[in-house]
């Protein structure tokens, strides 16, 4: 698989393993759901849950967190293109092209745009 | 009717529940996990609708209205989300779930739009949602659909038996399955569903697979590819928080940007795959010739 995250971001995903995001990825209460629910109030908090859902499968999971994030910061352009290229991950690329048709290439770094249309590949390339 | 393949694995949990007892059959099955605007909640013991807030429980019965432009997003026991979108109705009829056998639950959406994604991956897992005119069985899935005149509002923009379909403004139901699909990534089951109604089923096995009914008393009309531009439209019902706090998906079809995707989807977005002027079958997945779930 593709690896997804720049170099940086790995680490801090690592980091955020290490602290505590597995318990609450893995909620089976509802105290873990709470949880859960706070670990995405906040973009930054929301981004680092669905990386870790993510990392561990979760692929679901990860995307009712970006949902909640985007409830709450529509615009949120990190977490849309994160929300886009877990639909190519889950093989829904029609649902994913309509979510990229929504972004501008030229928001985000290079590396970033190309790293979330790599799992959409080599049905295709992603938007412009 | 529900297809064979979803009535043993529901049973199973009944029969489950019935022996080991169910974790949340009584009391919360959920939270409330994301509001947008008006969202108020009803129930037995408290007829009189309340708005609903962050970290809210949820029970079996509650009923849960949402106003214009609002949007609700539930988390259940099992991890499995429910969204709704404005103006939409839902109800937690039946949870059943034990972490270590799976879950059964059911549900029923009077109106509006909605995403169900299912929770811990089990292959015991089963659901059903009921809508005014038709009975969706459900596993391992992402399934977003809408009930009344935005479904037909849809509609219009479909296949030909779709759109030319007589339809009633406040029960047509539009569904269709997002996903997984068979090329996954590893960590979650290839979803599927079916869609019964007047006594005939049709199962959905690939994403953007889609089924209409029109009315009460009509068989479901399907399955179909929804179109991207009826996908956008769609999202944005379930979602009208990223509609108006974006661009919306409906505009950005409009303008024709998914048409000028390099390929992503093999052509295209909206490429006119649904809009062959007839019900158009899925086309078929190279992984998955014989169109059936990957299961053994």
């Amino acid at each position: 698989m593709t690896n997804v995250y720049p170099a940086l971001t790995r680490v801090a995903l690592a980091v955020g393993l290490i602290a505590g995001l597995p318990q609450v990825a893995s909620a089976q209460s509802l105290e873990d759901l709470d949880r859960l629910v706070a670990a995405s109030m906040k973009p930054a908090d929301g981004l680092a849950l669905a990386r870790s859902q993510s990392a561990a499968g979760a692929w679901l999971d990860a995307l009712a967190t970006l949902e909640r994030v985007l409830a709450v910061d529509p615009k949120h352009k990190q977490v849309r293109l994160a929300h886009a290229e877990i639909l190519c991950r889950i093989d829904d690329l029609e649902g994913a092209s309509v979510e990229f048709a929504r972004l501008k290439s030229r928001d985000y770094k290079k590396s970033e745009w190309s790293a979330a249309n790599a799992p959409c590949k080599p049905v295709g390339g992603g938007a412009k | 009717m529900i297809a064979p393949r979803f009535v043993l694995p529901l049973a199973a949990a009944f029969v489950l529940a019935a022996g080991h007892g169910a974790l949340a059959q009584n009391g919360a099955i959920g939270v409330v996990s994301s509001v947008v605007k008006e969202v108020k909640l009803s129930n037995a013991q408290s007829p009189k609708a309340k708005q609903v807030a962050v970290k809210q429980r949820i029970a079996l019965g509650d009923l849960i209205q949402t106003g214009k432009a609002s949007q609700l997003q539930l988390l259940l026991l099992d991890r499995s989300s429910f969204s709704i979108g404005a103006s939409a109705s839902l109800r937690i009829d039946r949870f059943v779930y034990d972490p270590a056998r799976g879950r059964s639950s059911g549900a029923t959406v009077a109106r509006g739009a909605f995403r169900f994604m299912s929770g811990q991956q089990n292959r015991a897992n089963s659901g059903s949602i009921n809508t005014p005119v038709a009975t969706i069985g459900i596993r391992g899935t992402i399934i977003d659909g809408v009930v009344g005149e935005a479904a037909r509002e849809i509609a219009k923009g479909e296949t030909r038996e779709v759109r030319n379909a007589k339809a009633d403004a406040k029960t047509a139901t539009l569904i269709v399955l997002r996903g997984p699909g068979s090329r996954t990534a590893p960590g979650a089951d290839v979803g599927e569903a079916a869609v019964a109604s007047n006594g005939v089923s049709v199962d959905l096995t690939e994403p953007m697979s889609a089924v209409y009914v029109p009315r009460a008393g009509s068989a479901p009309i399907g399955p179909f590819r929804l179109s991207g531009a009826g996908l956008a439209k769609l999202q944005d019902q379930i979602f009208p928080r990223q509609a108006v706090g974006g661009n919306s998906a409906a505009e950005s079809i409009l303008g024709g940007i998914l048409s000028n995707l390099p390929g992503i989807i093999g052509g295209g977005g909206s490429s006119g795959r649904a809009n062959t002027g007839t019900t158009a079958p899925v086309p078929t997945n190279p992984n998955n010739p014989a169109g059936k779930p990957p299961r053994p």
